[in-house]
């Protein structure tokens, strides 16, 4: 078993309105994978799916191993889940919401709950219907985390978080990842916070997943060329050309978007009599808008 | 080990439950309350009795009360998941069997406390009285009745109160739908087969339902503390 | 009010990785990597002082474990410092050649970088070179 997660060829349709095509998707053990994509693009519905939540109409998931949903008993039980929307229940206090949820885990660690709850500054006697976002976030992570899980779970777990509760929350899970080598699954809009502890990245667009690769590979290979003399038509290309446009009245000077480029690629340009003027590196939330861009059918191509 | 679904829903129903227990312990008291012991009472006399009385009034609320507990537990072991969209109870390790009857013996635990309290005051009620020759006080079948009318009424209503709004429609739709189109589908069809002019057949399901021996007849049969 | 946990990173350690820039196209393991042995270059970090433990520097920096584990595991390859296990990560005794080498290599850095921006906003050598000159003396005269 070498993938935490593995989803092939999932689809599945709810009425007219949405519908997930054809996803394919591979978690690598032990890795921290990021999950992108703009909102109603199919992410929380992905991540009901190989929690078992839904059904797949068509296409086979299995998570650490095992299989969707015939084991879904014991996968649970490995999995710890932080929803987008808050599933702990208002009218208890912490202390008593951990107990709750600690008589479900054979493995929870009562030791390290109660460090947690030194770490993250939460009350144990405080009512849950009385806190602020910030802190049940942290409450959701609490609980996830003291499970002991072997898969991690985090749909927008910093959604709507000031930045200082921010930083706790994945200071802890990375924290965690550091001891036990869990693998953690976050889906996330914030892209920034992706970009520094994700070594796997997947983008999710319109119910399809347009993109899935090492998170070096994602922030490295995707570039923007300044290209002079460019040529008309693009073929044996070693990159992926994502979208080219003309710069507003400067010659014959051209802003191309590129995918899998690799320095020595310029050469490409050289044979076609053309050259690259400028190499710019994109960080991955224009990457991720790039790539976005160019998966999606467009009215008016390029220039 | 369903502690957890018997906290939680303790957690939910306590003051209500409350309210119950008392309600159950006094209700039998109340009931006797009008019952005088007119010396030289016999057995046929009872029954003219019976008629008269005030405790006649009371008679109907054993069974309401049995079913309003049986209710608010069956509404109450659902309303927290309904408000959360089933999130929590579906990421829990447990196939959803197990979360199903470990919610129920939750349910019937938390049951037990109304019946207790209705047992008690049936012995109290029944001691209080001193009945002619002939006349038996019954509290422990009565008690028993309505743990058994309490644990009915929790059980269908558990079971609708766990589907969607849609199911207790589709349910209650259907049960509906039988009962009026049948109404009027035997009268027309009255008209044309003898057997239908003789038979009413939503009013025979009724009667095979509610007075048969058989589950529904624990509401409608006899809920008198005091009998020959 | 920061997390406390196992071997919590000091202040200096904070402000030498304060600057790591996930933006950057130089992968993050390899700006860990350059910024300790930039530390050991000026003296800062000497042989047999200890790097923060994975576990710490991953969360206080909040950067993936694995990304720490790969910028110690250059480090050792390049002899910079001895991951002993079960113990922690520390310093080597580093030549003074090793150590100007690495200084040489940053400056070229430096400079590389500068020019890439003039070049591109059109500063040329020249008006880079008296920038230096006025800034440095300036500097000099302090």
């Amino acid at each position: 078993m070498n993938s935490a997660i593995e989803l092939t060829n999932v689809g599945w349709r709810a009425g007219k309105s949405f519908e997930l095509k054809d996803v394919s998707l591979k978690v690598p053990m032990g890795s921290i994978y990021g999950f992108l994509g703009p909102n109603g693009s199919g992410k929380t519905t992905t991540i009901r799916m190989f929690m078992g939540m839904l059904k797949p109409d068509c296409g086979h998931i299995s998570i650490l191993g095992a299989s969707v949903p015939k084991d879904m008993k014991s996968i649970l039980a490995r999995i710890g889940y932080v929803p987008e929307r808050p599933h702990v229940y208002p009218a208890l206090s912490v202390g008593e919401q951990v107990k709750v949820h600690a008589s479900f885990y054979r493995l929870w660690d009562q030791g390290w709950c109660n460090e947690l709850m030194d770490r993250l500054n939460l009350d144990a006697t405080q009512r849950i219907s009385r806190m602020s976002k910030g802190e049940t976030g942290k409450l959701l992570l609490l609980l996830a985390l003291s499970q002991r899980p072997d898969l991690l779970v985090l749909d927008e777990p910093t959604d709507g978080l000031d930045p200082v509760v921010r930083r706790d929350v994945l200071s802890a899970v990375l924290d965690y990842v550091s001891e036990t080598s869990a693998t953690v699954f976050i889906s996330s809009h914030l892209v920034h916070e992706l970009e520094r502890i994700c070594d796997w990245v997947g983008v999710m667009d319109d119910g399809r997943l347009v993109a899935e690769m090492p998170m070096q590979h994602f922030k490295n290979g995707i570039k923007r060329l300044r290209v002079a003399n460019a040529p008309d038509t693009v073929d044996q290309a070693p990159f992926t050309l994502l979208g080219r446009h003309r710069d507003n009245g400067v010659g014959s000077l051209e802003t191309w978007v590129v995918r899998d480029w690799e320095a020595p690629m310029r050469h490409y340009f050289d044979h076609v009599g053309a050259t690259v003027r400028d190499v710019i590196d994109l960080d991955l939330e224009e990457g991720f808008v790039e790539l976005l861009r160019s998966s999606r059918p467009q009215h008016k191509k390029g220039s | 080990m369903y502690q957890p679904m018997l906290f939680l829903h303790w957690k939910q129903i306590r003051m209500v439950l409350g309210l119950f227990v008392v309600a159950a312990f006094a209700l039998p008291l109340i009931a006797v309350e009008g019952l005088g012991t007119p010396p030289g009472m016999d057995a046929v006399s009872l029954n003219a009795y019976r008629t008269l009385s005030a405790f006649q009034l009371w008679l109907p609320f054993f069974p309401a009360l049995a079913a309003a507990i049986g209710l608010t537990l069956a509404l109450s072991s659902w309303n927290w998941d309904h408000q959360q969209n089933h999130v929590y109870a579906l990421s829990l390790p447990l196939t959803r069997w197990e979360y199903t009857i470990q919610k129920m013996l939750a349910g019937v635990s938390l049951a037990l406390l109304p019946a207790i309290a209705f047992w008690l005051g049936a012995h109290v009620a029944a001691a209080s009285v001193s009945l002619p020759a002939g006349l038996h006080a019954y509290p422990n079948e009565l008690a028993a009745r309505f743990f058994f009318a309490t644990l009915l009424s929790y059980a269908m209503l558990f079971a609708m109160a766990a589907g969607t709004v849609r199911t207790t429609l589709w349910v209650s739709g259907v049960t509906f739908g039988f009962i009026f189109f049948g109404i009027i589908a035997n009268d027309v069809l009255a008209n044309y087969v003898d057997f239908f002019s003789r038979v009413n057949v939503v009013e025979e399901v009724y009667e095979w339902i509610i007075h048969a021996p058989g589950p529904f007849e624990v509401f409608t049969g006899n809920w008198s503390l005091i009998d020959v | 009010m920061r997390a406390g946990g196992p071997s919590d990173l000091e202040p200096a350690e904070l402000i030498m990785f304060s600057d790591i820039d996930p933006r950057s196209p130089t992968p993050l393991y390899e700006q860990i990597a350059a910024r300790v042995r930039l530390a050991i270059a000026a003296g800062d970090l000497g042989c047999e002082d200890s790097l923060p433990s994975v576990r710490a520097l991953a969360r206080d920096l909040r950067v993936n474990p694995a990304t720490v584990v790969q910028a110690y595991r250059d480090l050792a390859a390049d002899g910079f410092v001895e991951i002993r296990h079960g113990q922690g990560t520390f310093v080597q005794e580093v030549s003074a050649f090793l150590r100007d080498e690495e200084r040489a290599s940053r400056a070229q850095q430096m400079v590389r970088r500068l020019l890439e921006d003039g070049a591109r906003l059109g500063i040329g050598v020249e008006e880079l070179s008296r920038a230096f000159s006025a800034e440095a003396g300036a500097k000099i005269s302090e």
